[in-house]
């Protein structure tokens, strides 16, 4: 007797469908998984056995074959546990095997037949929906993760025995739902918000024309001046996360496992901050089996590096390329995998050595040779790609005394919407959603200045020393500025605050 | 050769010291005459040592005038002999002048100079004194005078810097060396605002420690007084006020505290009889200086589309640039504060301060901080 059990195996962030095919014929009594599983696939068998036994059921004492369809496809994890058993029980007509065809199996197996916990559920959910499976038997403790997905029917189960009970009709589990529109509003009560940094207009400016364009930014400021600070308030004022992108950015925290316990969707945009001492494989991704990175977790919101001069060189070097096109291509040699990684940079740093450069207060010790041995550092590649240069200056005495007047992150982000969706008509059916993406043959196109400007612009560049690299950057953030005043012509004066963006370009060139 | 070669061979005989340097220049008049020299003739000059002759005959001194001559092209560095009419009046009245002076800069010192030195290590009460008193004196079109050393003499060159005076410095070292190296940027801005370094050493001299209180003799040398801001109970600003009493010069000393052991050195120069100064009022007196002959002071008066900065004035600014502009005369420097003072929003300032930065009115340092193109 042959049975055919749909799983899912994991490619990425999207699921694959896998056939667990059982068969179990006359011969001497053995056990075998074939289909290119790895070790967990393997040792599957001896959980499967127990959990059988621990249920109370009968394990066939027969010749049983399992096979994982697609055979050529190398599949790797614990979840496939329940379709092996589930498999075995049908092929051995414990349930009837009729029906089994609109059902997903899902899940890990302890000894005792209870179910685990497993990591990818949402992607493997959304696979189940994309191939007309309408329901999907979840570990229970995945529920409100999988749940999410309205149109099929999620069936949380806690042990084996309650599979075999619902599908015999003896026990019918109701489907699981979640309310996602509680899970939105609950991020609003965000912990952090802008009016909790006094004073830095200057700054808040420039982080405000970042998130409306979505340009990559830079802050060089002495230690203790609250970059980090304000960096984690940058998501506060990002457009709120649409449905579709929190479904894609919980799929991959939930294939990393990173997913918090009993936790459905990611509603609020991330802030990744990892340590400068990380390494280029956990930066971008990779390793065995293949994980997502620190820019991929990050992705739709922010991937904030502090002590950019940190970071060796390889790091700027591996980013470079995820951040030109939004997604990362990790190749191996048995498989490659894409992840999406749109997200925003956001880098730290103190302007010199010493950390005192800027501090008008106080002196900085720093002899040239060691300022430019510093700037040095900052790697080339990835400063081509940051549009925004803001300082960050120490918070004064004065402006922390201050009570109540500072503008909350709601007020920000509603400037920051009208900004967004004013390039999202203009892209429309271009495949960019924001400024920071343009070409320069879109830069062209879409920003043209009119001669007063242009002129102001040419002699801008002869008197501050501005690199030509710095003038798509220029544009595009004169783009921003145009676009958040709601006008269509890009004005001398937008120009001229777009190029009060670009300090670190002096400060090289002075040096 | 060429004149000036002998000069620079000349000016390298360090061993031979200033005095004796001078008086062979004026037993033969020419270096010229004294290169071409044979031993007994120097011998028969009785003042002269062997280890002088040694000196003098020295083949690889001779040699080091090409490499010299190179640095000074490089560098752009002069040289004025004590021959010269441009060499300074008040240095050649001293017991022991340099023969020649290297220099970078202007060699133009003004009729009234103040030399204000004190320790490399500072409090902020010196900081701030040194800060304050230079500024004013170089408002009352003073020039200061100073060693480019650490602490007290970089923010005594910095003080005359921001009152836009040119201020002259004084090395103990080649001046293709910059030391302290982290003055690099103060050594640009002397030079940028008119200003003027110098040297008695030959180009590649490197900063020796012996050469410093050498050099001292001609901080004090040209300058009219010496003001003395903060000295420990042995510091190198004292050797200062010593030259300073022997050639003649006014010296000034700012107290401070009996306890504070940066101050032991100027408390007791004022105990010794040094002038203790309680504001510049007390410099200028000695010297019946008038206020009426120079004030820098920014006087910020505009007329119609412009403004007066005391040194210039800029013509066709809108009235929110003048605004602007005033706020930075008051020496409200960085962005943020601008912009509370101004009630100007952000977005707009950003556009003002640009313009006014094409404008050539202000320039844009590192840190969001904005200054008077001076």
């Amino acid at each position: 007797m042959v049975s055919k059990i749909n799983s899912c195996a994991l490619t990425g962030i999207d699921g694959c469908i896998v056939e667990v095919e059982t068969d179990i014929s006359n011969g001497i009594p053995s056990f075998d998984i074939v289909g290119l599983g790895d070790t967990a696939v393997r040792e599957s068998r001896e959980r499967v056995r127990a959990a059988v036994k621990n249920s109370g059921i009968d394990f066939p004492v027969r010749r049983i074959t399992i096979n994982l369809a697609p055979a050529n496809l190398r599949k790797e994890g614990s979840f496939y546990d329940v379709a092996v058993a589930v498999g075995i029980l049908a092929a051995s007509e414990i349930i009837p095997s009729t029906e089994l065809g609109s059902y997903m199996f899902l899940g890990e197996l302890s000894l005792d037949g209870r179910i685990k916990a497993v990591q990818g559920i949402l992607s493997m959910a959304c696979c189940a929906r994309s191939n007309g499976i309408k329901n999907v038997f979840v570990p229970d403790a995945n529920a409100d993760e999988a749940a999410v997905l309205k149109d099929i029917n999620i069936i949380p189960v806690k042990s084996l025995l309650e599979i075999v009970r619902h599908l015999n009709g003896q026990e019918v589990i109701p489907a699981y739902t979640v309310d996602i529109n509680s899970i939105f509003s609950q991020s609003i009560s965000d912990s952090m918000d802008f009016s909790d940094v006094k004073g830095q207009a200057s700054v808040k400016r420039a982080m405000e024309i970042a998130a409306c364009g979505a340009h990559n930014l830079l802050m060089a400021g002495t230690p203790g001046s609250g970059k980090t600070m304000l960096a984690k308030r940058l998501p506060t004022i990002l457009p709120r996360m649409t449905f579709d992108e929190a479904l894609e950015l919980t799929k991959i925290y939930s294939v990393s496992g990173l997913l918090p316990h009993k936790s459905s969707l990611i509603s609020a945009r991330p802030f990744r901050n990892p340590h400068h001492t990380i390494s280029d494989i956990s930066l971008v991704g990779g390793g065995k089996p293949i994980k997502p990175g620190e820019i991929s977790l990050a992705h739709y919101g922010v991937l904030f590096l502090d002590e950019f001069p940190e970071f060796g060189p390889e790091a700027a070097e591996v980013l470079r390329q995820p951040l030109e096109d939004g997604e990362i291509c990790i190749s191996r040699a048995n498989n490659s995998i894409t992840y999406p990684a749109r997200t925003m940079l956001v880098c730290a740093a103190n302007p010199c050595k010493c950390g005192f450069y800027l501090d008008p207060s106080r002196k900085c010790s720093c002899t040239p040779k060691m300022l430019q041995r510093y700037l040095g550092r900052f790697s080339r590649p990835i400063m081509d790609r940051i549009d925004i240069h803001t300082e960050v200056r120490p918070v004064r005495y004065d402006d922390l005394e201050k009570a109540g007047e500072e503008e909350p992150s709601a007020v920000i982000r509603e400037r920051v919407n009208k900004a967004r969706n004013v390039q999202l008509e203009r892209y429309r059916g271009l495949g960019i959603f924001s400024n920071s993406e343009l070409s320069p043959a879109l830069i062209r196109k879409y920003c043209e200045l009119d001669r007063v400007t242009s002129k102001l612009l040419r002699r801008a560049f002869e008197k501050l020393g501005l690199s030509a690299r710095a003038h798509d950057r220029i544009l595009k953030v004169a783009r921003t500025i145009a676009d958040m005043e709601g006008a269509d012509a890009i004005k001398s004066w937008h120009v001229a605050e777009a190029i009060q963006y670009r300090s670190f370009d002096r400060l090289v060139s002075k040096y | 050769m060429r004149d000036i070669d002998y000069w620079i061979w000349f000016s390298s005989l360090s061993g031979l010291g200033p005095v004796k340097a001078r008086q062979l220049l004026e037993a033969y008049r020419e270096p010229k005459i004294i290169f071409y020299l044979t031993v007994q003739e120097l011998r028969a000059y009785k003042q002269l040592s062997p280890k002088n002759i040694e000196e003098i005959l020295n083949k690889e001194k001779r040699e080091r005038v090409n490499s010299v001559n190179d640095l000074m092209l490089k560098n752009d560095i002069k040289m004025a002999t004590i021959f010269d009419s441009n060499y300074p009046e008040k240095l050649k009245h001293i017991y022991d002048p340099p023969v020649a002076l290297y220099y970078r800069g202007k060699l133009r010192l003004s009729e009234f100079s103040i030399a204000v030195v004190g320790s490399r290590r500072t409090t902020n009460y010196g900081a701030s004194a040194a800060k304050k008193l230079s500024y004013e004196l170089a408002m009352r079109g003073v020039q200061i005078v100073s060693g480019l050393a650490r602490g007290i003499d970089s923010i005594a060159h910095e003080g005359c810097l921001d009152a836009g005076g040119r201020t002259a410095a004084v090395l103990g070292c080649g001046l293709d060396y910059i030391y302290p190296p982290e003055n690099f940027r103060l050594y640009e801005n002397i030079l940028n605002s008119g200003g003027l370094i110098l040297s008695e050493y030959p180009p590649g001299t490197p900063p020796l420690q012996h050469n410093f209180p050498a050099r001292n003799r001609i901080i004090s040398g040209i300058s009219s007084g010496v003001l003395i801001v903060e000295a420990a109970g042995r510091s190198g600003s004292l050797i200062t006020a010593g030259y300073a009493l022997e050639q003649g010069r006014e010296v000034f000393a700012v107290p401070g505290n009996i306890d504070c052991s940066y101050s032991k050195g100027t408390n007791r120069l004022i105990r010794d009889g040094a002038k203790m100064v309680l504001g510049v009022e007390d410099i200028l007196e000695e010297f019946d200086y008038r206020e009426d002959v120079k004030i820098n002071e920014p006087s910020g008066q505009t007329s119609g589309t412009g403004i007066n900065t005391g040194l210039k004035t800029y013509m066709g600014l809108s009235t929110e640039e003048i605004h602007v502009v005033k706020i930075i005369q008051k020496g409200i420097r960085h962005i943020d504060e601008i912009i509370e003072r101004s009630n100007i929003s952000v977005k707009e300032i950003n556009n003002i301060l640009f313009m006014l930065e094409m404008k050539g009115v202000i320039t844009q340092q590192p840190g969001k901080i904005f200054e008077m193109y001076l």
